[in-house]
């Protein structure tokens, strides 16, 4: 009889675990193409990139202003005129990772970004990046970006 | 007559469902600005801790997991332990460090707070002359037990703003 409860104990923990595991799998895996599906649009220059599932006061620093742009309206609007200057962009993220803490969750890393811009030689830029994620009616959001620069070289 | 009643008691009912909305929108309102105070009470301790040099203040409301991209190091420190190491770092350099934000702003959203600004960080060494950079820092916070902790720092310093 103590034998028996002991197994449901050992069984409802064990299907706990794996229930949580697998919730937080789910979140790290959206997360991630929450975060691939942005750097696609980036390097295929669409201005939606961090704004299509951003929240609507998103805010970003980045190489382009000391200043933070604020709103996904503003993001679309710089993100175009830095695409308009430019043939080819592409930003690739180094070593990306990815972590859940409960409904929030942050992607970091290294990045190169590389741009031929229309006139004028190439340029490279080595830098840092955060972002952070807010989980809103069970969907992932982009609340925050912020890339710094540690060294550029042409 | 069976009609005046029920038309009052309509009229009743429709009165007390718009105050319970009324009073619970205005209790919604008053726990987002009571959320929004406590990030910013946090983020103003959070300071005074560093200015103060006080590493246990600093390690009181950051998460296991924090990630920190800082000044002194490309790479980030990744949890609290290397994150505690690098604020000892930093201390350990300076004899005097007093870091100064501006513009500051906040923002919530659900269960995560950003808190994001410019800073003027004036660092004077144990040996060496007093420095001053300028740059740009965003704390990301998650409130999973009901309290703010730091979940992310990262300040980029900017070009020129030495």
């Amino acid at each position: 009889m103590v034998y028996e409860k002991r197994g449901i104990v050992v069984g409802i923990a064990l299907l706990f675990l794996c229930v949580t595991g697998a919730a937080y799998g789910d979140d790290l895996d959206d997360v991630r193409a929450a975060f691939n599906a942005d750097m696609k649009r980036f390097n295929a220059k669409d201005a939606s990139a961090f704004a299509t599932d951003a929240h609507d006061e998103v805010v970003l620093f980045g190489m382009l202003s000391p200043f933070a742009v604020k709103g996904k309206v503003a993001i679309t609007e710089m993100l175009e005129g830095f695409f308009a200057d430019s043939e080819r962009v592409t930003l690739t993220p180094i070593n990306p990772e990815f972590r859940v803490i409960g409904a929030s969750a942050l992607a970091w890393g290294h990045f190169t970004n590389t741009e031929v811009p229309a006139v004028g030689p190439r340029e490279v830029i080595h830098g840092r990046y955060t972002f952070t994620y807010a989980k809103r009616d069970g969907k992932w959001v982009l609340v925050g970006l912020h890339f710094s620069p540690l060294g550029v070289e042409e | 007559m069976r009609n005046q009643e029920r038309r009052t008691m309509s009229w009743r009912c429709v009165l007390v469902v718009t105050v319970v909305l009324v009073l619970g929108s205005i209790a919604s309102e008053s726990a987002a600005q009571q959320t929004r105070d406590a990030l910013i009470a946090s983020f103003g301790e959070e300071l005074q801790a560093i200015n103060g040099k006080d590493l246990d203040a600093v390690m009181s409301n950051v998460h296991e997991d924090v990630v920190l991209f800082g000044l002194y190091s490309p790479f980030p420190a990744v949890g609290k332990a290397a994150f505690r190491q690098a604020v000892q770092d930093y201390f350990d350099t300076f004899e005097e460090a007093n870091l100064n934000p501006a513009h500051e702003e906040y923002m919530v959203v659900g269960e995560t707070g950003v808190a994001w600004g410019l800073y003027q960080l004036t660092t004077k060494p144990k040996s060496g002359m007093e420095q001053t950079v300028n740059g740009q820092y965003m704390f990301t916070y998650a409130r999973p037990s009901g309290q703010w902790q730091i979940v992310s720092w990262h300040f980029s310093p900017l070009p020129g703003g030495n």
